[in-house]
């Protein structure tokens, strides 16, 4: 059960993966990481 | 004496990974800028690591994930992450990688009062997980970096505020709220075992989800098992291994294999785990034929 478990979310995984890549959201990480959060330091 | 080098080879990671997501500027001191700007905040750090450090090369999961909301996106790269890693090792990054859950194991070490916190509080961090789901995608606010995150200003607020003090300008008593939260955080990790980790952490709650099912295990061997009690002693999430192998807690640090007198517990994948399960089976049915 375990084992059947492990593989279906590891399609699901990959392929949310893959459509992330697709969709470029590490370009919308990009923008979020290169300036300075304000939310995250509070001010 | 091998026990002991298994121990410190945990540390040793632990530096080595703090150091290799937070090189900026111990690398770069003449660069001028007081935050790194270049391609690697595209990849986000399996870790809760604020992406607003000096130090920091790679962007913050959960800080990413809430941006994601923000923009009403649904974070699929983020969760692909997310999930990959935890179902191959579980929450083995927030015991091996954290720098966060690193300092707060440094922390512990100092002497003073200590108190063990109730199993019902460890459940918080799955109430702050739907929460930074939510308020990001329904209020536009990042909640867990905005209002909890004592990670941010560690790491980034203050380094920031003493890089630049112009930023002082613009304080808020949003500011004052997690430098309160970062005082309690301080307070809490001398006193309790991992505070954050076991109670407020929202990405150590989505790894612990995958424990069950990871591909990483720990084996446990009841019939070796004397119940002394080291493992919890030496757990730095306090919890008793030999009762639930996938607890949503434990971190697999592996300091309750490596320290265990008796072998009880080991290192092990989720296909061997099952094995072993059938063959106690086969031979309890064996053993009761026989009678």
């Amino acid at each position: 059960m375990k084992k059947t478990l492990f593989f279906i979310f590891l399609i699901i995984f990959f392929i949310l993966l893959i459509t992330g890549i697709i969709l470029k959201q590490y370009e919308d990480i990009y923008n979020f990481g290169r300036f300075i959060c304000f939310d995250c330091i509070g001010l | 004496m091998i026990k002991r080098l298994k121990n410190s080879s945990r540390r040793l990671i632990q530096i080595f990974s703090f150091a290799l997501f937070n090189p900026y500027i111990l690398l770069n001191p003449k660069a001028g800028k007081i935050l790194y700007q270049g391609k690697m905040k595209s990849l986000c750090v399996p870790i809760l690591n604020c992406y607003s450090c000096p130090l920091a090369v790679g962007s913050c999961p959960i800080g990413a994930l809430q941006q994601t909301l923000k923009l009403n996106q649904i974070p699929v790269l983020i969760l692909g992450f997310f999930g990959t890693i935890g179902l191959f090792i579980g929450r083995y990054p927030c015991g091996n990688f954290c720098p966060f859950g690193f300092f707060q194991e440094i922390l512990y070490k100092i002497k003073f009062f200590k108190f063990r916190i109730k199993r019902i509080f460890r459940y918080t961090k799955y109430v702050i997980l739907l929460l930074s789901f939510l308020v990001p995608f329904f209020y536009k606010e990042t909640f867990f970096c905005k209002f909890i995150c004592p990670a941010g200003t560690i790491e980034a607020s203050l380094p920031q505020i003493i890089f630049n003090p112009a930023l002082l300008v613009n304080i808020s008593w949003v500011f004052y709220l997690k430098i309160s939260i970062a005082i309690l955080f301080v307070f809490f990790s001398i006193t309790t075992k991992r505070f954050f980790c076991s109670v407020l952490c929202p990405i150590g709650a989505i790894y612990g989800l995958f424990n069950k099912i990871s591909l990483l295990q720990i084996k446990y061997d009841p019939k070796k098992c004397t119940k002394c009690g080291i493992c919890r002693q030496v757990c730095p999430m306090d919890i008793n291994i030999y009762e639930n192998t996938t607890d949503i807690d434990c971190i697999r640090c592996f300091n309750c294999v490596n320290s265990c007198p008796s072998s009880a517990l080991k290192v092990s994948n989720i296909f061997k785990v099952k094995k072993v399960i059938l063959n106690s089976k086969t031979i309890t049915d064996h053993q009761g034929f026989q009678r």
